[in-house]
């Protein structure tokens, strides 16, 4: 039995040095030797470090003993791990048959193998063959900043260890099977043990295991060896679950340092909002909020949070919202610690291009603008003015409330004060009051009678008297 | 007294503009018929600012702006009030004929804001006229809203009103059309103070 399939393996080497976001990344790595290290009991080895005389695998105290002024990081699982999520998410690009490989390393001083694998034999005719896959898939990881390795294999196992091997592209189960007999078993990956087992009883390539029969690697090496090589090889079925996006968005990102300057903060912060718009895209959602936290020494939090009227899949919206807002209303402190959140989506609409169509992109055009009002000015302080079914007057209006009314409403001045003030009359007041009495059933009960009134130039006033204790107040103007 | 009438070849000629009259001027009615007679085009004009002048709430702002605001709204174009002093009361509204649907308030809280506020809304494409409270605004704030509310998008330009207190009389002002407001017992009177394209010093009474 064979199948059918095509797996692309993107494999992560630096992923646990680019995981972390330490500024000397890039800049001169032989000047401050720079290394992560994996730690098992009291050993610790380089898993990852761009020096070019420092190897991984190395004991973490010889390469000390060489470059006393190396920097060790202790490697973060959990920041790898949402890094290879976030990698996954933008693999949706390319295909939804995704499988993550997050492998930690075998014994002492081995590596962790940490990639994703995705399923490309549905996608090849969408993208004009596996030449044209493999560019959209360059430019997509090009905008990463993480360091990559690209290896096509008919087999998910082939296509991991074609990465490791460097091989170029292997299309078919005949090529893979001859050019995986010619390599050493070190690029299998198998557990230490079996592999020592070969070793050690003269196998070199894996071409020397693949002259035995199933029975006897099985009676050697335990039932699953011969399954496991099947599976590599293509002459049986590999099912794997399927990564999905988790359904509410975390992301969290320490920074080497504590960062004061919120337009320094925008930098890291953008890689972080491009990979929740790969998460987007990869759900197929649109988001209306996004909040982010900035902590510093993971005590003092400093929530923002962006909303949008329109959902939207583009980070860039969130990142202006969040520009226009601290040009306001700068952080109040320094963050070493940013994490992204979002549980709310919607499921993404389709953009509606019509010919006319003037009014609805002019109310996007507000609507944007609204969200853009909002980060800058505080979320309360755009509103529309509304109605409420109240007969107080302090009460018939509400920000944001019913636009419309079913019964007739008595005439109303259209300047409410925010409080009714003291007023003193000084000629009797014509025309009958409009008595007022409601609210007894809660805390602010009203016995009124409201006139119209004239000021000292001659300006409408909307005057009551309160029948409880006989004392005026102004509540309106007319004019 | 009376000067000679000009002669019809003359009158007819675009690039003449005769004093006693008032300029063609793209504008939208205020609503107040006593009013629009004495303006340009007889009305707000579009694509440009207005100030109106008032000494303290109530004496016959909203009296003034709410027909053009009812007007705009109901034909599905946005309105707003940017810093107003006291709250636009909603049933009013909605009783002057205002679609409480494109209606919005906006409350800054500093000048710049406001100011930034009132920029960015007459930018919006579909806004159709912002009033905008303004203790202060210096020549170089009224050329920026002046110049928002040219470049407004859909057409026509958007009409800015800037609600200042009598001491922005002093100032020179870029604005078009500039208003003051006395209040009386009759009525709000409306002087024109400025009018580009029309004569000024002239008053009209709003109905009490």
């Amino acid at each position: 039995m064979s199948t059918t399939g095509l797996w692309l393996c993107i494999e992560l080497p630096q992923l646990p040095l680019e995981a972390l976001a330490l500024p000397s990344n890039e800049a001169a790595p032989e000047a401050a030797p720079l290394v992560v290290y994996a730690q098992h009991g009291s050993r610790r080895w380089v898993i990852a470090g761009r020096h070019p005389r420092i190897g991984n695998g190395e004991a973490l105290g010889s390469v000390q003993a060489r470059f006393p002024d190396v920097r060790a990081v202790p490697r973060d699982i959990a920041a790898e791990t949402a890094a290879l999520q976030a990698v996954g998410c933008l693999a949706y690009g390319l295909s939804d048959r995704i499988v993550l490989s997050n492998e930690t390393p075998r014994g002492l001083f081995d590596r962790p193998f940490q990639a994703v694998n995705i399923d490309i034999a549905p996608s090849l005719k969408l993208f004009g063959g596996l030449a044209g896959l493999l560019d959209r898939a360059r430019s997509l990881l090009g905008t990463l900043p993480y360091t990559t390795r690209l290896a096509v294999a008919p087999t998910l196992e082939g296509a991991a260890v074609a990465v490791r091997a460097g091989l170029t592209p292997l299309a078919d189960a005949g090529a893979l099977r001859s050019r995986l007999a010619e390599l050493p078993l070190e690029f299998l990956r198998w557990p230490l043990a079996a592999q020592d087992l070969l070793l050690n009883s003269g196998h070199v390539h894996l071409g020397d295991v693949l002259r035995h029969d199933a029975a006897s690697l099985a009676a050697r090496l335990g039932r699953e060896f011969p399954a496991a090589l099947a599976r590599l090889l293509g002459s049986a079925p590999d099912p794997r679950p399927w990564f999905t996006p988790p359904p509410r968005y975390r992301r969290k990102l320490d920074l080497d340092v504590e960062i004061d300057d919120w337009q320094a903060l925008l930098f890291p912060l953008r890689r972080l909002f491009d990979e929740f718009e790969a998460y987007l895209r990869a759900r197929q959602v649109a988001a209306t909020q996004l909040a982010l936290t900035l902590s510093r020494r993971r005590t003092e939090n400093e929530a923002f949070v962006l909303r949008t009227t329109t959902p939207t899949q583009d980070a860039g919206v969130f990142l202006r919202l969040l520009r226009e807002r601290w040009n306001a209303r700068p952080p109040s402190a320094p963050a070493s610690e940013l994490r992204l959140r979002a549980d709310q989506f919607v499921a993404l609409q389709s953009p509606q291009t019509q010919l006319f169509d003037d009014g609805h992109s002019d109310g996007e055009a507000w609507n944007s603008l609204a969200d853009r009002i909002r980060a800058r000015l505080g979320d309360g302080a755009l509103w529309r003015p509304g109605l409420a079914a109240d007969h107080r007057p302090e009460f018939a209006w509400s920000r944001d409330g019913e636009r419309c009314s079913e019964r007739p409403l008595p005439p109303r001045p259209p300047w409410l004060l925010r409080r009714p003030q003291p007023w003193i009359p000084r000629v009797p007041l014509a025309a009958a009051p409009e008595r007022i009495s409601s609210g007894w059933w809660d805390e602010a009960p009203i016995a009124r009678d409201y006139y119209r009134a004239k000021g000292a130039d001659g300006e409408g006033l909307w005057v009551y008297q309160d029948r409880r204790d006989g004392r005026w107040y102004l509540q309106g103007l007319w004019q | 007294m009376s000067s000679r009438p000009l002669p019809e070849s003359l009158l007819q000629r675009t690039d003449l503009w005769v004093g006693s009259r008032l300029a063609a001027v793209a504008a939208e009615s205020t609503g107040h018929a006593a009013l629009d007679r004495l303006l340009p085009g007889g009305g707000w004009p579009l694509g440009a600012l207005s100030e109106v002048l008032v000494p303290r709430p109530g004496v016959g702002e909203m009296q003034l702006i709410l027909p053009l605001l009812a007007r705009l709204s109901q034909a599905g174009r946005r309105v707003a009030f940017v810093a107003p002093p006291l709250i636009p009361y909603a049933p009013a509204l909605l009783a002057a004929g205002v679609d409480l649907d494109l209606c919005w308030v906006a409350e800054p809280a500093s000048a710049v804001d406001c100011v930034w506020a009132i920029e960015q809304m007459l930018r919006c494409p579909g806004i159709g006229a912002v009033a905008g409270w303004l203790a202060s605004a210096d020549e170089r704030v009224q050329r920026r809203l002046q110049l928002a509310a040219e470049d407004n998008g859909s057409g026509g330009g958007a009409i800015g009103l800037l609600i200042r207190p009598p001491q922005a009389r002093r100032q020179p002002s870029v604005a078009a059309l500039r208003l003051a407001i006395t209040a009386s017992a009759d009525g709000p009177i409306v002087e024109v103070l400025k009018a580009r394209g029309g004569r000024v010093g002239q008053t009209a009474r709003l109905a009490a």
